[in-house]
């Protein structure tokens, strides 16, 4: 019954979305993938989270480096998830480690995101030689190890949270330029495109006003999933002690807590479950984004 | 379900498998470091940390050399997976 109604649903909704020129417009059976109560729970976890690394400094009752003579202190009301080794407030360690996964997930998805956007955007579009030599060159960064790379050039070059953003984001562009091309090798062949040709568009502006809105969908999902992955590489990376020194980080906090796991159960709990949370609502996100664009892809 | 379908089934998930072994080859670092198994990972971290550089470089080469062959393997079970492709 609900099934039915919900089938009903969508074909009004594409009825009255379908418009036989221009790029696809949005639905709005787009949101409905929203209301289920898994996404919704990763949903607001991830927004909380956003919260929380944004607010750090007023929400965290301590400095996260600060040390004190409350060593490894089992979780009370005056350390909500315990001390560490050297005193450390794990919840304030925790919440500020936030700010630094956010971080390097979504600007280097970002930056991973625009030159993927650039790249297989070009070399769909104007296919031919450039295509090709693009590609090539996408698939040279496609076969980098990007754990590998990220380790070797911070143990060279000094850990620093800019350098592990700037390995991240030039690893997994090629991801977004595949997904990209492929997309707008589809759209470039449509009616309303070559409508825009006739009348004289000039290229560039078919591309970025008439191609490229609608080869986007999946470039996002594609770039939320990698906010998640990025986390874990960061986690990977700090958990080897290779992290950046200067910040707190939830990978560093595992790292100091392997030590202590008979002892101290919360060092590593905690940051331990904010890792898998955080990445864990951010895909939940990324699989809805997915579905939201190509409900074929939808397991019910 | 037939090999002929598990043959098509597997068309468009195998192209990950040549990506994958250089990511599994050298990522497997975290799991080396957590249970002290003396890998390949581990012992790239070590050469790194100690700017042994002759050891990073075999390393390096081990690793490329393994992605290649292992993309080679992939295209050509490619072809057996879906005899469309072709390579000239």
């Amino acid at each position: 019954m609900e099934k039915r109604e919900r089938s009903e649903r969508w074909s009004m909704d594409a009825l009255a979305s379908t418009s036989l020129i221009g790029p696809p417009q949005w639905q709005s059976s787009f949101w409905s993938r929203f209301r289920r109560p898994t996404v919704l729970l990763g949903l607001t976890f991830v927004l909380a989270l956003v919260l929380v690394a944004l607010g750090a400094g007023l929400l965290a009752p301590r400095d996260p480096f600060a040390i004190s003579n409350v060593v490894l202190s089992t979780p009370s009301a005056a350390h909500l998830f315990g001390t560490d080794n050297l005193g450390r407030d794990v919840f304030s360690g925790v919440v500020h480690g936030a700010r630094v996964s956010l971080l390097v997930g979504f600007v280097s998805a970002l930056a991973a995101t625009l030159i993927g956007i650039a790249i297989g955007g070009l070399a769909g579009y104007f296919g031919g030689l450039l295509d090709d030599g693009l590609m090539r060159f996408t698939e040279v960064f496609l076969v980098v190890p990007r754990f590998f790379l990220a380790l070797v050039v911070v143990v060279l070059l000094g850990s620093n949270i800019w350098l592990i953003v700037l390995v991240l984001s030039l690893t997994y562009w090629p991801l977004t330029a595949r997904v990209l091309r492929a997309q707008i090798l589809t759209i470039r062949t449509r009616d309303y495109v070559q409508a825009a040709r006739a009348v004289g568009t000039p290229e560039l502006r078919i591309l970025l006003r008439h191609v490229l809105p609608g080869a986007l969908p999946p470039v996002i999902a594609q770039a939320s999933l990698q906010i998640g992955s990025a986390i874990l590489v960061e986690a990977g990376l700090s958990f080897l002690g290779l992290g950046d020194p200067n910040v707190m980080s939830w990978g560093a906090m595992l790292n100091d807590a392997q030590q202590f796991i008979f002892n101290a159960w919360w060092m590593s709990v905690f940051p331990g479950l904010a890792i898998m949370l955080t990445v864990l609502g951010v895909n939940l996100v990324a699989d809805a984004l997915i579905e939201a664009w190509d409900p074929r892809l939808a397991s019910e | 379900m037939s090999a002929q379908h598990g043959r098509k089934a597997c068309r468009n998930g195998w192209w990950c498998f040549g990506n994958e072994i250089g990511l599994l080859l050298t990522g497997a670092a975290l799991t080396e470091t957590v249970f002290a198994w003396p890998g390949l990972g581990r012992l790239l971290l070590s050469a790194a940390l100690n700017r042994d550089y002759p050891l990073l470089m075999a390393i390096f080469i081990l690793v490329a050399v393994t992605v290649i062959v292992a993309n080679l393997f992939t295209d050509v079970v490619y072809t057996w997976l879906d005899p469309r492709v072709r390579y000239n």
